[in-house]
Parts: C-alpha cells; structure tokens; sequence
C-alpha cells in the first residue's frame, strides 16, 4: 500500500519538448546502471557535490540516491518509503531523502516496486559532506547494510565564502590531496588505473556541459521568460549527474536551441506575464505542479536557486583536479551564509523577480538555515517580497494543498510588478 | 452600491453588507454544512438590512471556505481582507493579528489596507481559538469568562507546552498539584501571547497593533499580548467581522 496526500494537480506542464529528451537520458542512465551491474561491472553509490568527473573518467557507474529519491517522490512514492524507515527507527525529522532510500532498502513486506527497478547494489559508496552533514551518516549506515567498502571525502567548509576564482590556494590544496586519496581508492575497487588525459577531456565536457548551463539559464533572463520552474526541474539532472559526459552536452545543446528559438521568437510561457517569481529550496518533488499553479495569477517561475549552480568558466581541463576544487568547494550549500544572500540577490536582480516563495524545508538543513535573513536582505536591498512554505521536498505526509495554496493567493493578491 | 462580504471559517461564517460605505448589517452564524450556511446567513443579513438578493452590487468571499459560495463574485484570501478591514476600523493600524478558530495570521499593511508581509501558523493550532476552547473545558470554565478570570492572577504559573495536547494534560496536572484556577488560565494566555508575539516578531511590530477575529473578546489574551510585545494593543468593535468587513469593502472597490 502506498501513502498518498490528497493534492488536486500534482504533475506539472512543462512547454520544452527536448525536456522529453532529458528524461530519457535520466531513465537510460538508470537502466544502463543495471545492465553494468548484471555484466559484473562495478556501481558506486554517491552522494550529492561529489566530483563525479573523476568517477566518469575511470569509466565508475555511479547512481545519486538523492536524484532518485526525487524521482521516487515525483512518482509518489516517497512518503510510502520513509514510512518504512521509520518503522525501522529513524526519525522522523531525518533528511526525506535518506529516508526515502533507508525505507526502500527495508524488508518490510507490501512495499511497492521501485520506479525504474530501483537502484542496483553498490560495490562501493562515496560520500562527501560538501552539501550537507547527514549525507556521511547516511552512508555511513549504507555500509553496515551493503558491508561494501566507503571513502568519505571530508571535505573542508567554505568558511570564508569565496566564489570558485577566488578560493584560497591552501583550501584548494587540500581538496587536491583529499581527491588524491579519492582515486587512490577508486583505482583500488576498480584494478583500474585514472589516465589523466581522460580525466583531461572529461573536464573539457563537463565545462562544455557547463556553458550549455549557463547559457539556457541565461535565456531565462528574457521577458516573456520561455521556460519556468517545470521544465528546470525536468532538465536538470544531466547537469548534476552526468557533467563530464559527451550525452549532457548532446542533450544542453538541443535544449539550447529550443530555448533560444523561443526567446528569439518572443514566445513565454505565458501569453501575458505579469509577474516574475523565483522559487528557493528544493522544490516539492511530489507536487510540481504546484509551479505552474501560480499560471492562474500571471506569474511564471523564472528563476530557482537550486537549479543555478554549476560553474563552467573555472573548469580548466589542463588542471582538473585544482578545477574540480573550485567547482564543489564552493557549491552553494557548503558556503556561509553571505554569499548565499549575494547569490539570492544577484539573481533577483538579473531575472527581474517580482516576488519570492522559499520552501521551510525541515528536510534540509543547509537549504533551511537563513530563510528569514534572506527573506529581509532581499526586501531591505531590492523591495522584492517573499513567502516561506512550510512544507516537505520529498515527503508528502508534510504537505497540507489549502494551507499551501492559501498562502500562494494571499501572496499573490498582495503582489505588485516590481521593475516594469 | 451594496456589497456584501462573506467570511467562512472554521467555524463559524460573518457576513457584512456595506451601503455606500456604511455597514448596514452584520451577522454571525455557527458553521454547520458550508454552503447552504453561509446562503442563509448572507439571507439573514439582507432582511436585518431591508434588502433583497437583487440589491447587492457585489458579494465577496473569504476565509477557508471563500472557494465553495457561489453566489460570490469574487473570492479573496483572510489575509488581505483582514488587513483592509482592521484599517478602516482602526486607521492607524500598520500591524494586524487574527486570531480564528483555527489559525492566526499576522499582517503588516499600509494606511490604505494594502499587504506587505503576512506569516501564519503553519502545523499547529496551539495560538489558535481551538486552543483556548480546549483549556476552557480542561479547566471547567465559561469560554467567555477565561478573559476576565486571568485578570486577578496573583501567582506567575508557567504553562510550557507548545501542543494544544500535550498543554491539556499540563494543565490538568497543574490543577492536580494546587494551583489556582485563575492564576492558571493567565499562564495559558501568556503561552498564547508568547507563540502569537514570536509571529509577528517574524513580520516586525508596527504600531498600531490591532488584533481582530473571534479570540480579541477575550481580555486576558490582549493582556498577555501587550505584555509580551511592550506596546498598546487595540481591539476595534466587532472584532470577529473583520475580514468579512474587509470582503465587503474590497467588493466597493471593484
């Protein structure tokens, strides 16, 4: 049996047809995962803001949990899993995604079939806690239950809160050696050795996979914005998984040029768009089409914070170990709390938002701390007004529709164009 | 022009009807089946005003049930109802708390009644009317008189839990160890101020503070409330018509 909130429209629109294109790479990843495993191929498990262009250069199948659990929460099932998991003792403030993937792994009987045939068992785990300090626990507890060997890259905090140009040298000399020691391992499950000049030319993809990025979300700065929160979500997961593949980059570059004969066309998602919204957090994986609710109010999605993160211009191929410091070291959730706010206001001001909803999202912690202080700079420096939800990324047992949804009309009957 | 602003709650359903800018009735009924309720309070109204179903220029909706009436116009949130209801009653209002059955929402507007910032509870109705309903009954006391009751504590008494549930059983074992009843209901509305105040803390106070909905009639919570935020805290007549006033006057403006 499975649990299931009732919510009136939960899957979302979406207007990129190549976002069909994104989700069958998404699938086939999965698929070929399991094709490797059954050819006696290894499969790592990894955690999020790993550097994954090492494991794609040594040729590592490697599966996210947390991109599956979004998966698992978008086909409705999540709930149902970290139900398991707390039947197995965990709590129920832990992270929905670790919950989601315990739970699954639980033997409790009238379980439902995982979306995809599940992930196939890891021959070994990396966990970083780059994004967040639940992420080694997690796998820590991975390993009691696969008894499979682990390296956790612990990884040091962006205490001073560089931009990936700036990062100072002795920080990046520790990512280095840290990633040094990543591969020593690596190559020890493996029996296999890094050749450098492939790790080389997957750097050169993973920054053109970045470019690619950067340019799509660029587009959105235009108005009518050609494409809103739906479809980032939609095409987000090469980016995240797949940067330093030559399929990402096949893929972005016909994104690309969807998105860009839209803006030259002037075509939005919208025929008329009144409002430009930006959306924090992780988004509601069970319910997006909660994004295009907001449609019936003139507004559009323009930007997310959590799809706006993939620095390319840093990604050096000749040096890939001192680029991939910069890249993960100073990923958004392992920075202080300023350069988040400067972030937030740095893309409230390029994609002219008119208003912003953040997600309280007690599931995540790194996301969740300074909603309030981002609430207020975003107010004080720009007189852009926000809402904070209270609701769940993966778990829909924490989302109430008439609460949700009320808080959505009063903040968009209060609402007023800001920069036009 | 006659407008008619309708606010259906959690329980219970207000309706206002304006007449060129002046109320010329309002009325109040409990909330038992939704729709066909708040049609006959709405009906209610029109006969106390002397008029019929073809004199209203327009019927706005509101609060939880403001989707479900049809013969509303338009429908708009308790939010920002509120906020142009508690100015027109008390003009200097720049901060508004509700306080429902159910929830409590504290709005921050401007002179004219336009929201800026607004926060609501969100998983919990411990700072709600239900709430205070069910220590009234812990306590074997008239929900009407827990207000002027609180008003002659004389022994600071701590009511520590945040849950409407777990504050039932709190309270029964405070009665259980001696304490007074009245000393009591007191700890009851300062954990009540002490949840709303962190609210509006979260918007930032304002002055004026108005406090509207159904719970404003009880003077122990405005006691509490005053004191917890260190300024004066003013309760219009009518409290509990607030948003409904608001729908109507809203309902003027097209």
């Amino acid at each position: 049996m499975t649990i299931a909130t009732a919510m009136t429209q939960t899957r979302s629109v979406k207007v990129l047809e190549t976002s069909k294109d994104v989700y069958a790479l998404t699938k086939k990843t999965y698929l070929d995962a399991h094709q490797a495993k059954e050819e006696g191929r290894p499969v790592a498990w990894v955690t999020g803001v790993s550097p994954i262009e090492i494991l794609h250069a040594m040729d590592i199948v490697h599966l996210w949990p947390e991109s599956y659990a979004c998966l698992v929460a978008a086909k409705r099932l999540s709930a149902t899993y970290c139900q398991a998991a707390e039947n197995l003792g965990y709590s129920v403030d832990l992270c929905s995604y670790a919950k989601s993937n315990l739970g699954m792994l639980s033997s409790e009987e009238g379980l439902p079939e995982p979306p995809l045939g599940g992930l196939p068992e890891p021959d070994f785990l990396v966990a970083t806690r780059s994004a967040c300090d639940t992420h080694f626990k997690w796998f820590q507890n991975l390993n009691r239950h696969f008894g499979c060997p682990i390296f956790v890259l612990d990884a040091p905090y962006n205490v001073e809160g560089a931009e990936p140009e700036n990062m100072a040298p002795e920080r990046i000399g520790r990512y280095i050696a840290l990633y040094k020691e990543l591969i020593a391992f690596c190559e020890e499950q493996t029996k296999t050795k890094l050749d450098n000049e492939k790790l080389q030319h997957t750097m050169e993809l993973s920054y053109q996979a970045g470019e690619l990025w950067q340019e799509i979300m660029d587009l959105r700065k235009a108005v009518p914005a050609p494409f809103g929160a739906p479809d980032s979500c939609a095409i987000l997961y090469p980016i995240v998984n797949l940067a330093g593949t030559k399929e990402a980059v096949e893929v972005y570059a016909r994104v690309r040029d969807e998105v860009k004969a839209q803006v030259e066309r002037g075509q939005g998602v919208l025929p008329e768009e009144k409002f430009r919204l930006m959306y924090c957090n992780i988004p509601m994986w069970y319910n997006l089409g909660l994004f295009n609710y907001v449609e019936r109010f003139g507004a559009v999605f323009v930007a997310e914070n959590y799809v706006n993160y993939w620095p390319s211009k840093i990604l050096d191929p000749s040096k890939p170990l001192d680029s991939l410091a910069r890249k993960y070291g100073t990923h958004r959730q392992n920075s202080r709390l300023e350069r988040r706010i400067r972030q937030k206001l740095a893309l409230a001001r390029d994609y002219k938002v008119d208003g912003v909803i953040q997600l309280s999202n007690a599931s995540c912690r790194p996301n969740l701390v300074g909603q309030l202080a981002i609430k207020n700079a975003l107010w004080e420096e720009l007189k852009v007004p926000s809402l904070i939800l209270e609701s769940d990324m993966g778990d829909e047992r924490k989302f109430s529709e008439v609460q949700i949804r009320g808080r959505i009309d009063a903040f968009m009957e209060g609402l007023k164009p800001r920069w036009r | 022009m006659v407008t008619a602003g309708i606010d259906i709650g959690h329980r219970t359903v207000k309706v206002v009807l304006l007449n060129r800018g002046s109320v010329v009735a309002q009325q109040v009924a409990s909330l038992t089946q939704a729709s066909s309720a708040a049609e006959e309070v709405l009906e209610a109204a029109l006969r106390a005003a002397g008029l019929g179903r073809e004199d209203l220029d327009a019927v706005v909706s509101t609060g939880v049930g403001r989707g479900d009436f049809p013969l509303a116009h338009r429908h708009l949130t308790e939010i920002t109802c509120d906020a142009k209801g508690a100015t027109w009653l008390c003009p200097a209002a720049r901060t508004v708390l509700d306080i429902g059955a159910e929830e409590y929402r504290a709005i921050r507007c401007d002179a004219a009644g336009r929201v800026s910032d607004f926060a609501m509870n969100d998983k919990c109705a411990a700072g709600a009317g239900v709430f205070l309903e069910v220590m009234a009954k812990a306590l074997e006391v008239d929900l009407a008189e827990m207000g002027p009751l609180s008003l002659r504590w004389r022994k600071e008494v701590v009511v520590n839990s945040t849950c409407a549930v777990f504050a039932e059983s709190e309270v029964i074992s405070l009665v259980h160890s001696g304490m007074d009843r009245v000393d009591i209901l007191h700890g009851i509305h300062d954990s009540l101020a002490s949840r709303l105040g962190s609210l509006l803390l979260r918007i930032g106070v304002e002055p004026a503070v108005v406090l509207v909905g159904g719970v404003a009639h009880n003077a122990g919570v405005v006691d509490a409330l005053r004191r917890r935020l260190g300024v004066a805290i003013l309760v219009p007549g009518g409290p509990d018509f607030a948003g409904a006033l608001g729908a109507a006057l809203l309902g003027q403006e097209g």
